[in-house]
């Protein structure tokens, strides 16, 4: 069972495999849909009534917002200090946890899909991908990540039973990074691409790999239980210890 | 599920093979990440070097090396060595004297690098760095000792279930490799 949707600016597919009775797998899919959509309605920053607008205007106190908007606010709280500043939700001007929400939200609906006893799914939002037990053909699940220059290659592939891979680059939408410290955008990485046990984690580290420039390379080299690839603007590719490309 | 080759969408991509082009011009060597990089954090070095128990120096520049001495080699060159201990015996007539020998301090763009060997029986047996771990600078290289390794890096077709990548927009997507799959698998 595979469906896609528009939602949150971008394309979301959810992928159902192996032996899933229709109808949960329909009930499933609906549900997984429906928690996007209330995640866009909430922490949209194109959505003058969203949680995110109203508080990044002061007009919404974290004590009585949603339980999610409060979780998105202490993660990324913890995040700021982990990447020592450089994912920053601030680091545009007003609050925007975007390099958070959608690997979280993916994330989320990743487990509630375990939960339910769904072991075999793949969650890609935009890039940002989340894969749990085999395909449908038994097989490991494979992520290809694109290659920054050429949009139907491949860089590399990872394969698992059990991932999540964020990447943050610059090739489809530009300079979207805002480097903290300096408040320009980040422009010497093109691409970083984090894998580990956590999708909201994952996503902000390769958001705050970016932010830090070449830097990063070094920094997500520290980072224990997540492993990385970038490419520098100038065609440059890194990778840690632990990265298994198997292509 | 059925598996899709990438392949199958190459001859799309036959403009972007000028800019495949440019893989090839790849710098090698991940070494000059100190030299190239310029993060905008900070350059003015703040962070204070590491004391050391055998360092009774400040980290003023040094001679690069000091008369006579055989250059070290490999990952010792980027830190002169000069005795902060008195050396326990004397030099073999080709080998360095033993001790423990602190580099000066190397100021990079993130920080102050001291390096320091330790040399038994003429020949060095260990080299340790210490790292700047306070101020802006110091942060990111607090617990990075290691950087990511340079890597190859190839346009390639594979057999793949799903595609991660930058975010595309709605709009993006149908023409993106993600777009594709999702339409082989409909």
């Amino acid at each position: 069972m595979h469906r896609v949707e528009f939602v949150m600016g971008t394309a979301i597919s959810v992928e159902i495999a192996g032996a899933v009775a229709p109808k949960l797998a329909t009930a499933m899919t609906e549900q997984a849909f429906a928690w996007f959509r209330s995640v866009d309605s909430r922490f949209s920053t194109y959505k003058d009534d969203s949680e995110v607008s109203r508080f990044a205007r002061g007009e919404l106190a974290a004590d009585v917002s949603s339980p999610g908007f409060r979780e998105v606010l202490c993660e990324c709280s913890r995040l700021w200090d982990e990447t020592q500043g450089y994912f920053d939700v601030y680091a545009g001007g007003s609050y925007d946890p975007s390099g958070y929400v959608k690997g979280w939200s993916v994330q989320v609906a990743s487990d509630r899909l375990l939960a339910a006893g769904i072991v075999d799914h793949c969650i890609n939002a935009g890039g940002d991908v989340r894969v749990h037990g085999r395909t449908d053909s038994g097989e490991l699940w494979r992520v290809g990540i694109r290659h920054p220059w050429e949009s139907t290659k491949l860089a590399w592939v990872l394969e698992s039973t059990n991932l999540a891979v964020a990447t943050s680059g610059t090739y489809e939408r530009g300079l979207h990074v805002i480097n903290p410290r300096t408040g320009k955008p980040a422009d010497q990485l093109c691409s970083v691409t984090v894998s580990g046990p956590d999708l909201g984690v994952a996503d902000a580290y390769a958001t705050a790999a970016m932010a830090m420039g070449e830097a990063g390379l070094q920094w997500l080299a520290s980072l224990a239980g997540y492993q990385s690839s970038a490419v520098t603007v100038d065609g440059r590719a890194y990778v840690s210890d632990g990265w298994r490309s198997v292509a | 599920m059925r598996r899709t080759t990438v392949a199958l969408f190459g001859t799309m991509l036959g403009t972007s093979l000028m800019i495949a082009a440019k893989m090839g011009t790849a710098k090698p060597g991940g070494e000059d990440i100190f030299a190239a990089a310029d993060a905008g954090v900070g350059t003015e070095s703040s962070a204070e070097p590491l004391p050391t128990p055998q360092d009774g120096a400040t980290s003023a520049p040094a001679p690069t090396s000091a008369p006579g001495q055989p250059q070290p080699t490999a990952a010792t060159t980027t830190a002169a060595a000069r005795p902060t201990t008195p050396p326990t015996t004397r030099p073999p007539a080709t080998g360095y004297k033993d001790g423990t020998f602190a580099g000066p301090g190397v100021t990079q763009k993130y920080g102050t690098i001291k390096v320091t060997i330790v040399v038994s029986g003429g020949r060095i047996t260990s080299v340790t760095a210490t790292y700047p771990t306070g101020g802006e600078t110091g942060s990111i290289n607090a617990n990075a000792i290691p950087k990511l390794r340079q890597s190859t890096l190839n346009a390639q077709s594979a057999s793949i279930s799903t595609v991660s990548g930058a975010t595309y927009t709605s709009n993006a997507f149908k023409s993106s490799l993600q777009g594709a799959l999702t339409a082989a698998k409909a």
